[in-house]
């Protein structure tokens, strides 16, 4: 497996990999649709390789560990969709029931509040607030209905190709590492170390981001539902499944998954003490995943100044969205490991130029 | 790939072979028996080298260990006044960089191919994940190593103490 390249001058190799990278990010970017299942396979095979790693040595042939993994999250998801599928049905049947009555008294109390908010601020009525964001409500709400046929074949289409992903993450969870080295052999001689040890860093750290965001959306999720039952919060496991999910994209998360919960309680309870009561609980949730949870996580994974988290966090949302918001963080936590590790090998390779220019 | 039993060389040797007939030769790997080596095998990277292209410099981070499979290379460092100065010659069943397999200090040599070379690459990386997939096998790794190292440190100390009993006469 030779990585030397001979025959090219710099000149010719920049110009080939300039050529060689904007045609493969062009069929990438074409196909993106058709990535999605291998995206995703992907991710899960990084966050199960461990795991299989480990079941490799308990059972010695890696195709009968993937296969008992297989067996065991099966069995486990439909015991699981078995116990909580009645009760989700339920909760979602008296939603659906409800939500006529608590659209009704939405509208309630945005007139009331609106009322008392012209009649105290005068300039509101004046500038006629009120009837700019009904306007605007109403015209959200045709763009809704008008795209809710567009968007249903979609979910469709995504729930379809996600169907792959068992497949395909078989078979990378069997021949990954075998991929990954055949991978490496293309790799010239010149930057092989460098490239290894930097693969191996973002590995680790990566690896160690994506289980722990998992873990803390776990956790969150968990604390989610047991404050909210106790409190007496109906549709309790549904909120907090959101407000776990929600947890996973930085800053705007926690306040996604708190607002349904104000919403729910307030109309069960129609006090402004209800309102400060989930807000209050999220806060304790909020403190205990960012003092408790986070610092235990991320000790090992990302390595970032918090204002440099934050900055990520900006930019990825202003150009990506929620997206965006979401992959910013690990993207920033991989940026670092690799600007470190250039700078290192350009320093390195200017002072061994100096040195030999100086002989 | 399987070697075809009508049309195929059944006494050609496939790849695995040739790379546990040499991983027998290393201190590190000779005690382990032959279907460890074929798992090991699978961490290992080959690498080809051309005459006169360099491995590693002097003083760069490192990743790991070589083995030469075919081959010469040679280890040499710089002295005061910037010259190469040869230190030694390896070939075929032979190993160097072992130190870089347990930590992130950079290359005390320099390693350069002689000849059209043929390494195998066993690195720090592979080796944790060795110790995820297979903890006994790694432990064996790791104890024929620290053996190595332990008998090279002992080497150098005797070397220290006839250089420093020299310069004292």
């Amino acid at each position: 497996m030779t990585g030397s390249t001979h025959g090219f001058t710099p000149m010719q190799k920049l110009i080939l990999t300039a050529v060689g990278v904007s045609i493969t990010g062009y069929i990438f970017f074409k196909i993106t649709n058709l990535l999605l299942p291998f995206f995703i396979s992907f991710i899960l095979a990084y966050l199960l390789g461990p795991l299989i790693d480990r079941m490799e040595f308990l059972f010695k042939k890696r195709i009968l560990a993937v296969s008992v993994l297989y067996v065991v999250f099966f069995s486990i998801s439909a015991f699981l969709i078995w116990l909580t599928v009645p009760i989700v049905t339920k909760e979602i049947h008296t939603l659906s029931k409800l939500f006529p009555t608590y659209i009704s008294q939405g509208k309630q109390l945005y007139q009331t509040t609106t009322k008392s908010l012209n009649e105290r601020f005068p300039l509101m009525a004046q500038i006629h607030v009120d009837e700019k964001i009904e306007a605007k409500a109403s015209e959200y709400t045709r763009e809704l209905i008008k795209e809710a046929p567009a968007i249903a074949i979609q979910v469709l289409s995504i729930f379809s190709t996600l169907s792959l992903v068992p497949f395909i993450l078989f078979f990378f969870l069997i021949q990954g590492p075998d991929m990954f080295k055949r991978a490496v052999t293309f790799i010239p001689n010149r930057y092989f170390e460098t490239s290894i040890h930097l693969l191996y860093k973002i590995s680790t750290q990566l690896g160690n981001y994506l289980r722990g965001i998992l873990i803390e959306a776990g956790v969150v999720g968990g604390l989610s539902a047991g404050f909210l039952l106790l409190i007496g919060v109906d549709y309790a496991l549904i909120i907090a499944s959101v407000a776990g999910l929600c947890n996973l994209i930085p800053y705007l998360g926690p306040i996604s998954g708190a607002i349904p919960a104000v919403i729910v309680f307030y109309m069960k309870m129609k006090t402004i003490n209800s309102v400060f009561l989930i807000i209050g609980t999220f806060a304790l949730i909020q403190f205990i995943d960012n003092m408790l949870v986070q610092p235990m996580i991320y000790s090992q994974s990302i390595d970032l100044h918090p204002l440099l988290i934050l900055l990520a966090a900006l930019i990825g949302g202003s150009f990506g969205g929620i997206w965006g918001l979401v992959v910013a963080v690990p993207l920033a936590g991989i940026l670092k490991v690799i600007v470190t590790q250039f700078y290192a090998e350009i320093m390195f390779r200017h002072q061994r130029k100096l040195e030999t220019s100086s002989h | 790939m399987a070697t075809d039993p009508f049309w195929g060389n059944i006494f050609k040797r496939n790849h695995t072979q040739d790379i546990v007939s040499v991983l027998k030769q290393i201190p590190i790997f000779n005690d382990i028996n032959f279907l460890n080596l074929v798992k090991l095998s699978k961490f290992l990277h080959r690498r080809t080298y051309f005459r006169n292209e360099v491995i590693f410099h002097e003083k760069e981070p490192g990743v790991g260990l070589y083995i030469v499979k075919s081959g010469e290379i040679k280890i040499s460092i710089s002295n005061l006044e910037g010259h190469d100065c040869e230190l030694t010659r390896l070939g075929p069943g032979t190993f160097f960089g072992e130190i870089s397999l347990i930590d992130e200090a950079p290359r005390s040599a320099m390693a350069t191919a002689l000849d059209d070379t043929e390494l195998l690459g066993f690195f720090r990386p592979d080796l944790m994940t060795l110790i995820d997939r297979d903890p006994r096998l790694a432990s064996q790794v790791l104890y024929k190593l620290a053996i190595v190292l332990g008998k090279r440190l002992r080497e150098t100390n005797k070397e220290l103490k006839r250089l420093q009993t020299g310069v004292a006469q």
